[in-house]
């Protein structure tokens, strides 16, 4: 039967069945993936964050109520209550995923071992797991500054890298070959789908719905890695981290506090032989849509010599973990994800290059 | 709020709804459709309301004294007054920095420093499509050939109806505003075929143009010199294809969303790429576009009415002027004046296609392909050294290309869209209507999930700069 708009109010919605039965079908789409996700333990937006319900996933094995974060510690490791004890030595563990990995319980990742290893060696250490997952360094600076008179850590350690490239690629897309001048670019730039525009309400819905995740990690990911996409960082994106870090180490400092930097581990070694693992690809291009795999691990490889450079220039702690850990499979999960072991060789290191800090210290 | 964006996928079903509720009271409607229009302009950037206000104030006014003056001077006095706002505005958001720029580097030869009178000023999205749109309009009141507006909301709405205003089709006051004086009809067919024709529009955009973009064309662009002839050549074909199915597609859905609301909109694309000489090209493409410069432009300077330099004369002057009006730059004018030349050797050839024997048809479309696909390298490159380095590669006949099997399947689809045969496609395009609606929306949510995958971003819409 033809129905047209001109009838009455029914007649004219039954010409608009077809939306209504296209949001019908996303709409059951979405619940079914998110009731699945939700079996399976993962934060949706539907049925909430499983995780975070409990402390994130410290309802995993081999932890308990005593860790964070909580309302009042907001750091994922062993809750500390009070004020600063006299002598203690307080680490605050800047990171992201790597460091916040809410996939292990808590006292097995790196920022929990470091407080464990000081502390079988002595030293009153208190560890703040300031790590979140998709936060870089700008944003681990900005949650220092707000935290830190609550908190006054003696030394800041920066664990950082994967994200800031990624966040670096698109800031200076100049530098990247697919991203170059042209009439596209132009019109991107005037309009809010512009990279740095702050998203709109339909676009965050759209981007944390679990549908699109799924179909983010197993179709855009293979797309983009299907790109001509560039094998370096360009000279821009490197200069933009050095000023990050040169800005990140004098701020701690400023706060009264003593940064400590790391150089950043991956599974895989930049001077691989072609090709590149496709396991390793496809995860390289699921959070960066700007560089080509090998671009990526160059740029791992040049922003780590950065680290390396700020670290002389401003005499700051390094501890270099890359010569000893990239490459080493065994240590990872994934190309930047340790693995529980991983985890221990990481805390090692840097526990003992604190081991130093906190005797002159005391 | 692109057409490709989550934004919109909010936006315009909530329209449609609220148009169902309000579309039988003519004075709602008006303001509801202008309303929505104007949200919908704003999204970019709210002070562009201001423009398009004043251009729509102008043309108005000026229509409404066209109608009560008799007196041909000042009729003429009143029509250049609107000419001179419209391109005034034109002139100092598109072009101003343009001119400045070469004023600045002819004054540095003099030594003047002019470089102060440089102004970043942004540039309103779809300026010169609702411009034209309104010039046109009040040229028409000039002629008599249709009469003013006497309701002012029809006549904002007709200025901002969002569907066309970023983009196009650039539509006929004649068109479109009796259609606003009539209770739109939207039956499920009408609804049904502007819904197929919206996720035809989004399919161009997101499945072909986008991806030749994403998995070739831009890079390329980028840095032609680290390409081998073959990849060069290659990405030459994708763009082709990329612009075509960018804008086509905005068409469509521009189309569609008209449509579901009632309204026809003109056809901007008739698959331009079967062409057979640039003369039928333009009577293919831009169709909007191409038709006013005819009127408005070509014919009034004297058409081929006159001397065969003076014809010469007016195709030369009216394509530059089309090629300026994409943009103030040099490319532009350099694409422009190619097609100005085809369009000058092609004088005397057929609009219509036919040319012969089928294999002469066949090698007319490839030459004429050929010819445009080579104006699309002047319309894309940023400068004249790309053009060069893009010239030099080509000329290598090197091969190699590093472009991944992915894009080639999207040419390929490109590709096979454009050529397979229309009577075959509409008939394939008749069924799916014909299918239960569940059934349809069913395959439109399964597009959707796939826009969402297959999106790498939300890339504007190529034409909306323009």
């Amino acid at each position: 039967m033809t129905t047209s708009f001109s009838p009455g109010l029914a007649a004219r919605f039954r010409t608009l069945r077809p939306i209504f039965w296209i949001a019908l079908f996303l709409a059951t789409i979405e619940i079914g993936l998110e009731y699945r996700a939700h079996l399976r333990g993962w934060d949706t937006p539907l049925f909430g964050a499983v995780r975070s319900e409990h402390g994130q996933s410290n309802d995993l094995e081999g932890s308990g109520p005593e860790f964070g974060p909580t309302a009042e510690f907001p750091f994922r490791g062993p809750v500390i209550k009070g004020p600063k004890p006299a002598g203690a030595f307080r680490i605050w563990v800047a990171s992201a995923s790597h460091g916040e990995d809410i996939y292990l319980p808590p006292d097995i990742i790196f920022p929990t071992l470091i407080g464990k290893n000081l502390q079988l060696q002595g030293v009153p250490a208190q560890v703040l797991n300031a790590s979140r997952a998709g936060t870089g360094i700008e944003g681990d600076l900005a949650f220092l500054k707000r935290e830190f008179d609550r908190w006054r850590p003696d030394v800041v350690v920066l664990y950082q890298l994967s994200l800031d490239i990624g966040l670096l690629s698109r800031r200076f897309p100049g530098a990247i070959k697919s991203k170059g001048a042209g009439p596209k670019t132009d019109a991107e730039a005037r309009t809010p789908s512009a990279p740095d525009s702050k998203p709109s309400w339909p676009a965050r819905l759209f981007k944390e719905s679990t549908a699109y995740s799924l179909l983010n990690a197993n179709i855009t990911t293979r797309l983009s890695a299907a790109q001509l996409l560039s094998d370096d960082i360009g000279v821009g994106a490197t200069d933009a981290f050095r000023l990050i870090l040169v800005d990140f180490v004098d701020n701690v400092r400023a706060l009264g506090a003593e940064p400590v930097l790391c150089t950043f581990s991956i599974s895989v070694s930049p001077g691989v032989p072609a090709p590149i693992p496709p396991d390793v690809v496809l995860f390289v291009h699921r959070w960066n849509e700007q560089l080509s795999a090998r671009g990526w691990l160059a740029a791992v490889e040049q922003l780590n010599g950065v680290i390396r450079d700020v670290a002389g220039e401003k005499r700051v702690l390094l501890v270099d973990t890359a010569p000893v850990l990239t490459g080493r499979e065994d240590l990872f999960r994934d190309p930047v994800h340790f693995t529980p072991e991983g985890h221990g060789v990481l805390a090692g290191m840097i526990a003992s290059a604190l081991s130093h800090k906190a005797a002159a210290k005391q | 709020m692109n057409f490709n964006s989550p934004e919109f996928a909010v936006f315009f079903p909530v329209v449609l709804i609220l148009y169902g509720l309000v579309f039988h009271r003519e004075r709602t409607r008006d303001l509801f459709l202008l309303a929505a229009s104007y949200f919908f302009y704003m999204s970019w950037n709210w002070m562009y309301a201001g423009l398009i206000l004043l251009s729509t104030v102008v043309d108005y006014g000026v229509a409404r004294m066209l109608a009560v003056e008799q007196r041909d001077r000042m009729r003429k006095v009143i029509l250049i007054l609107s000419l001179a706002a419209n391109l005034g505005l034109l002139g100092v958001f598109k072009y101003f920095n343009f001119f400045v720029d070469t004023a600045t580097d002819v004054g540095s030869l003099l030594g003047l420093d002019l470089a102060f009178i440089h102004h970043d000023l942004l540039l309103p999205v779809g300026i010169s499509f609702y411009t034209f749109q309104t010039m046109s309009y009040t040229i028409d009141v000039y002629r008599r050939s249709i009469k003013c507006e006497p309701d002012f909301i029809k006549f904002a709405v007709f200025v901002s109806f969002f569907p066309q205003l970023v983009a196009g089709p650039i539509v006929r006051a004649a068109e479109f505003l009796p259609q606003l004086h009539r209770t739109p009809l939207v039956s499920s067919e009408h609804f049904q075929s502007g819904l197929l024709l919206v996720f035809r529009g989004l399919i161009k955009k997101i499945v072909i143009a986008d991806l030749l973009a994403s998995l070739g064309v831009d890079a390329v662009f980028a840095a032609p010199a680290e390409y081998s002839s073959l990849t060069l050549l290659l990405a030459l074909y994708g763009y082709s294809f990329q612009i075509y199915n960018d804008f086509s597609g905005y068409s469509d859905i521009a189309i569609g969303a008209a449509r579901m609301m009632g309204y026809d909109l003109p056809m901007n694309f008739n698959r331009p790429y079967l062409a057979t000489n640039v003369r039928e090209f333009w009577s293919r493409w831009h169709i909007s576009l191409s038709t006013w410069l005819r009127d408005y432009l070509y014919i009034p300077l004297g058409g081929n009415r006159g001397s065969r330099r003076a014809t010469i004369r007016n195709i030369m002057l009216t394509m530059l002027l089309g090629g300026l009006w994409h943009g103030a730059a040099l490319n532009f004018v350099l694409w422009g004046a190619w097609h100005g030349l085809l369009l000058v050797f092609s004088r005397g050839q057929s609009r219509t296609g036919v040319v012969g024997s089928p294999l002469r048809t066949i090698g007319a479309r490839f030459l004429c392909f050929h010819l445009i696909v080579f104006s699309w390298l002047l319309f894309r490159v940023g400068s004249l050294d790309t053009l060069i380095d893009y010239l030099r590669g080509l000329a290598k006949l090197s091969g190699g290309t590093p472009l991944h099997p992915a894009f080639f399947a999207v040419l390929l689809l490109a590709f096979a869209a454009h050529f397979t045969p229309k009577a075959w496609l509409d008939a394939q395009l008749a069924w799916l209507i014909k299918l239960p609606v569940p059934v349809q929306a069913a395959g439109y949510a399964g597009l959707i999930l796939a826009f969402a995958g297959l999106s790498l971003g939300t890339p504007a819409f190529i034409y909306f700069q323009f």
